[in-house]
C-alpha cells in the first residue's frame, strides 16, 4: 500500500538550497509516496496542491494543518537556518511529531533569528538557553543578544540541537558529524542519508521508505513514554514510599509493557 | 455464575450504551446469575486522558471480590474491555471510534491533537493485545464486526439484542408526522432531516425527539429551521418519558433515522416493533442490517434531496408505508432477537 506523506519544505523558486534539493528528489518521491507539499510562506503555510494558505502565529498552527498531517502516515519537516522558511515549520514539528530532515545540527542561528528578528523576545531567548545549558547558557544568550558575543564563535558550544530534535519521531541528517552530534543529545533514532546533491534519487527515496516504515513503532514508543510520564506524575502524589512505592511503580511499568508491547519504554517508571 | 459487566460511563450522559448494560445485567439476573455492572468513568479529551483510562482499566482486578471468585467478565466498551480476567468474553458495542473509522472523518477530533497519532497507535496496540485475550468475541452488529476485521484483522460474531421495553411497543393509527427519535448530535444528523423537510411536500411534519448534547449543533438546526420557514412543521419534544416515546412511535407515519455509520441503532428496531417504515441513509451503518429497501423502509443517499424524495414517497402512499411497517415487524419477529438467546450465548 502506498504511504501518504506530508512534506514541509521551501519549494522552488525560493532562493535557498533546500528547494533545489526537494526539486531534485520530488519526482522519485512521488513515484513512491502520495505526497502533500506544504511550503512556508510569511504568515503560515501554503498547500501546494490546492493553493490554499493557512495563516499561523508562532506556536499556533491551525487545525486544518494538523488534520492534513493526520491524514498522512507521516510528516517530513525540512529544517534549515532561515526563519523566513522554517519558523512555523519548527513550531509545527514540535507540536505534531514527524521525521525531521535537519540540514545542520546547529540550529542556534535559526533560533536566534526567530527570537530576535521575528518575535523580538529577549526573555524567551534567554530562558530557552538557560533551560538547555543552565546559567552559562543564559549569560551567553544575553551577550549574544547585546551583540557582545558573536554567535559563530560559540555556536558549537550552544548548538541548540535539542530544540529541533526533542519531539521528533526520527531524524535524517546528511553528515556523520551531524549524526554524531545529535546522538550525543537525544535518543531519537538518527538516520544518515547521503547528501542530496551526491545521492542517487532512487537510492535516496529507498532509504526514505525504510525510515517511514519505522514510524509506527516510534509512535508506540512515544505513547509508552507519555503514559509512563503521566503515571509517574500521578504516583508521585500518592502518599506511599519505600518498597510499596517501588512495587506500585514496577506494576505500572509492567502493565505498560504488557499492554502496549515488549519494547522497553517503561523503564522510567521501573527505574 | 458471578458475572461482572465491564463498561465505561461518561458521567451524566445516558444513551443506548447505558441502557444496553442495564438490560444485559437484568437479563443475566433473570437467568439466575449474580451480575454487577462495573462502570469506569471515561473522558476522551485531551487524548492523553485515554491513555490514563487504558492504564486504569488494565490495573484493575475483577477476577475476585471479597474473597469470592468472579466467574466471568463480559466487556462491552473500550477501554473497560481491556481489564484482565481469566474468563473474559467480549460483546463489543464499539471501539474508540475516533481512532478508527472516524479518524479522518469530520466527526473525529483526535486527528487534530498534537499527540493524536501517538494515542491512536497506542489504542491499536492495546486492542490488538487485549481483544484476543477473550475466550469469545461478539459485537452488537455486523457493522462493528466488519470494523474489527477491517482495522485489526480480528474475527467476531454479531449478537443482536432487543431494545428496552421491546414488548411494550405498539402500533396506533398513523398521524401526519414523521418521527426522528434520538439523542441530538452531529453524528445523528437531525440537521439533514430538517434540510430534507425543506425540500419535501409542505404537508410533511417532523417530530424530533431526544435530548440535545451539542448546543452549537442545536443552534445550527434552529437557524436552518428559521431560514427555511419550517417553524410550524418541526417540533422538538426534548427528552420524553418512556410512555410518551412509545406513543410517539405508535402514532408516527414513519420513522426517520439518518445517523452516520451507527454501530447498531435501537431506533430501527423500535420502529420495526411499532410497525413503522424506516427512512435511513446508505452510510448509516447498523440500520442497514435491518432495513430492507422498498420492503421495510427506504434507504436514501445522505443528502437533503434524496431524503426529501423518500419522505415524499411515504407521504404520497400511506398504505404502502403501513405495509412496510408491518413487514418490518414480521422481519423482527423472524430474527429471534431476545435476551434469552443473548444470555445463553455469552455464558455458554
Amino acid at each position: 500500500m502506498r504511504r501518504k506523506i506530508a512534506w514541509f519544505a521551501p519549494l522552488p523558486p525560493e532562493p535557498t538550497e533546500i528547494p533545489e534539493y526537494t526539486a531534485r528528489l520530488h519526482q522519485e518521491i512521488e513515484r513512491e509516496f502520495d505526497v502533500s507539499y506544504f511550503a512556508e510562506v510569511d504568515s503560515g503555510f501554503l498547500c501546494v496542491a490546492t493553493d490554499q494558505r493557512y495563516r499561523c502565529r508562532p506556536g499556533g498552527v491551525p487545525h486544518e494543518i494538523f488534520r492534513a498531517i493526520g491524514e498522512c502516515d507521516v510528516a517530513f519537516y525540512e529544517i534549515g537556518d532561515d526563519p523566513k522558511f522554517h519558523l512555523h515549520t519548527l513550531f509545527l514539528s514540535r507540536a505534531k511529531p514527524g521525521i525531521i530532515v535537519l540540514h545542520n545540527h546547529r540550529v542556534h542561528s535559526l533560533i536566534e533569528k526567530i527570537y530576535k528578528d521575528r518575535l523580538g523576545d529577549r526573555e524567551g531567548y534567554i530562558t530557552l538557553m538557560q533551560r538547555c545549558y543552565g546559567n552559562i547558557g543564559a549569560e551567553a544568550a544575553a551577550a549574544i543578544w547585546a551583540g557582545k558575543l558573536p554567535l559563530h564563535q560559540v555556536v558549537d558550544d550552544f548548538p541548540l540541537t535539542e530544540v529541533a530534535t526533542a519531539n521528533a519521531l526520527a531524524l535524517i541528517v546528511h553528515s556523520e558529524e551531524d549524526a554524531a552530534a545529535i546522538r550525543r543529545c537525544t535518543s531519537v533514532p538518527v538516520f544518515r542519508l547521503p547528501p542530496p546533491d551526491s545521492a542517487e534519487p532512487r537510492e535516496y527515496v529507498a532509504e526514505l521508505t525504510r525510515v517511514t516504515a519505522l514510524v509506527e513503532p516510534m509512535r508506540l514508543r512515544r505513547a509508552k513514554l507519555l503514559l509512563a510520564a503521566r503515571l509517574g506524575e500521578r504516583l508521585a502524589h500518592v502518599p506511599m514510599s519505600g518498597p510499596v512505592a517501588q512495587q506500585r511503580h514496577r506494576a505500572c511499568a509492567e502493565m505498560i509493557t504488557e499492554l502496549l508491547g515488549n519494547a522497553a519504554a517503561s523503564t522510567r517508571l521501573a527505574g | 455464575m458471578h458475572i461482572v459487566i465491564a463498561t465505561t460511563q461518561v458521567p451524566f450522559v445516558h444513551g443506548g450504551a447505558e441502557v444496553h448494560a442495564d438490560n444485559l445485567c437484568a437479563a443475566l439476573i433473570e437467568a439466575g446469575h449474580r451480575a454487577e455492572i462495573v462502570r469506569i468513568p471515561y473522558k476522551w479529551y485531551p487524548p492523553e486522558s485515554i491513555l490514563d483510562a487504558m492504564a486504569a482499566c488494565r490495573l484493575l482486578d475483577v477476577s475476585e471480590a471479597n474473597g469470592r471468585r468472579i466467574d466471568l467478565m463480559i466487556g462491552l466498551k473500550f477501554p473497560a474491555y481491556l481489564m484482565p480476567h481469566p474468563n473474559k468474553v467480549l460483546w463489543i458495542l464499539h471501539q474508540h471510534r475516533t481512532a478508527y473509522e472516524q479518524w479522518d472523518h469530520e466527526l473525529g477530533d483526535m486527528i487534530v491533537y498534537p499527540n493524536g497519532q501517538e494515542i491512536r497507535t497506542a489504542i491499536y496496540a492495546a486492542d490488538r493485545k487485549a481483544i484476543p485475550e477473550a475466550k469469545r468475541v461478539y459485537t452488537n452488529s455486523n457493522n462493528v464486526s466488519s470494523r474489527l476485521q477491517r482495522f485489526l484483522g480480528i474475527r467476531s460474531t454479531p449478537l443482536y439484542h432487543p431494545p428496552l421495553n421491546a414488548e411494550k411497543f405498539y402500533c396506533a393509527a398513523a398521524e401526519d408526522f414523521v418521527l426522528f427519535p434520538s439523542r441530538i448530535n452531529r453524528s445523528k444528523r437531525q440537521l439533514l432531516a430538517i434540510q430534507a423537510l425543506g425540500r419535501a411536500d409542505e404537508s410533511a411534519r417532523l417530530v424530533i425527539c431526544g435530548e440535545s448534547e451539542d448546543a452549537q449543533y442545536f443552534a445550527e438546526m434552529e437557524s436552518q429551521i428559521e431560514a427555511l420557514g419550517l417553524a410550524s412543521r418541526v417540533i422538538f419534544t426534548g427528552r420524553v418519558s418512556e410512555e410518551e416515546k412509545l406513543s410517539l412511535y405508535a402514532r408516527a407515519l414513519a420513522v426517520m433515522y439518518l445517523p452516520y455509520d451507527e454501530d447498531y441503532g435501537y431506533v430501527t428496531l423500535e420502529a420495526m416493533l411499532s410497525r413503522k417504515a424506516v427512512i435511513t441513509c446508505k452510510d448509516s451503518g447498523g440500520p442497514l442490517e435491518f432495513v430492507a429497501p422498498e420492503t421495510t423502509g427506504l434507504v436514501a443517499e445522505p443528502e437533503a434531496g434524496a431524503v426529501a424524495e423518500a419522505l415524499d414517497y411515504i407521504l404520497s402512499d400511506r398504505r404502502r408505508a403501513a405495509t412496510m411497517g408491518q413487514m418490518g415487524y414480521e422481519k423482527y419477529r423472524a430474527m429471534n432477537i431476545s435476551w434469552e438467546a443473548v444470555v445463553q450465548e455469552l455464558t455458554a
